[in-house]
């Protein structure tokens, strides 16, 4: 395990916290300590996400948001799968849980435009 | 496995599409092998959208079907190596036929050009190197 300056898990805990706060309905978690990931699946209004969070260096962290169409309607052809991630984010908490909460939100605003306006 | 339709032929027409919007294509990177016994194709596209640069990839999937994959890197456009953000949308297993992949090319690319809106109205810079995300 690479040594950390800062707590991993406390970062998941904050991201959770503030999953808490928006409604999401928290499903499971995959944690991995000897690479220091940590993926979580939510249902977020009616619609799967996976949350990846992992250590970027010893002092940052880069967090991922995804949702594949195919987990959400077990469709697989044409399947869109939409990203956003932001890599190398500051440890410090207090930058963590801005940004954090800033690219969930933009996640967020991804995935309804891709509601409203891709038709499959 | 040997590919049901020709790559080559879909990354012309991938390249015709962006070509006839407008969008300049600044580098190609294609990789056409066999591996173990299964054709593996993919063409990487770095493109120009409005002065921006954003990467898209086409490979296929199946031996009748392919994946697109849209990036846009900030790290790319801004020099910015700390903190970057990649919007990114991909649609997997789609249809070789000509007409179907070429609606799904379309609807998939301006899907993702209004994500990448959405993002660069709401980004704002980093200001003296302090951390001023704005999504």
């Amino acid at each position: 395990m690479e040594k950390l300056n800062f707590n991993f898990n406390k970062r998941v805990e904050r991201v959770k916290d503030y999953l808490s706060t928006k409604n999401a309905i928290f499903i499971n978690e995959y944690r991995d300590d000897k690479t220091i990931f940590s993926r979580l699946m939510y249902i977020y209004e009616d619609t799967l996400i996976n949350i990846n969070i992992l250590s970027y260096d010893e002092n940052s962290l880069t967090i991922r948001y995804i949702y594949n169409d195919y987990e959400n309607n077990n469709n697989h052809q044409d399947s869109p799968t939409i990203e956003f991630s932001v890599q190398e984010i500051p440890a410090k908490m207090v930058h963590f849980e801005r940004i954090m909460k800033k690219s969930f939100n933009f996640f967020i605003k991804m995935l309804k435009l891709y509601k409203d306006k891709y038709i499959r | 496995m040997a590919l049901k339709y020709d790559f080559k032929e879909k990354v012309k027409e991938l390249k015709e599409f962006l070509q006839m919007r407008g969008i300049n294509i600044t580098e190609e990177i294609n990789n056409i092998e066999v591996v173990e016994g299964y054709d593996n194709c993919s063409c990487h596209l770095t493109c120009e959208y409005k002065n921006k640069i954003i990467e898209i990839m086409l490979t296929n999937c199946s031996n009748d079907t392919l994946s697109i994959f849209y990036n846009y890197w900030h790290s790319s456009n801004n020099n910015n190596f700390r903190m970057s953000p990649v919007v990114s949308f991909s649609i997997m297993d789609l249809s070789s036929e000509k007409v179907m992949f070429g609606y799904i090319i379309n609807k998939s690319f301006y899907t993702f050009i209004e994500m990448l809106n959405i993002y660069l109205k709401n980004y704002k810079e980093i200001e003296d190197g302090e951390v001023k995300f704005q999504f």
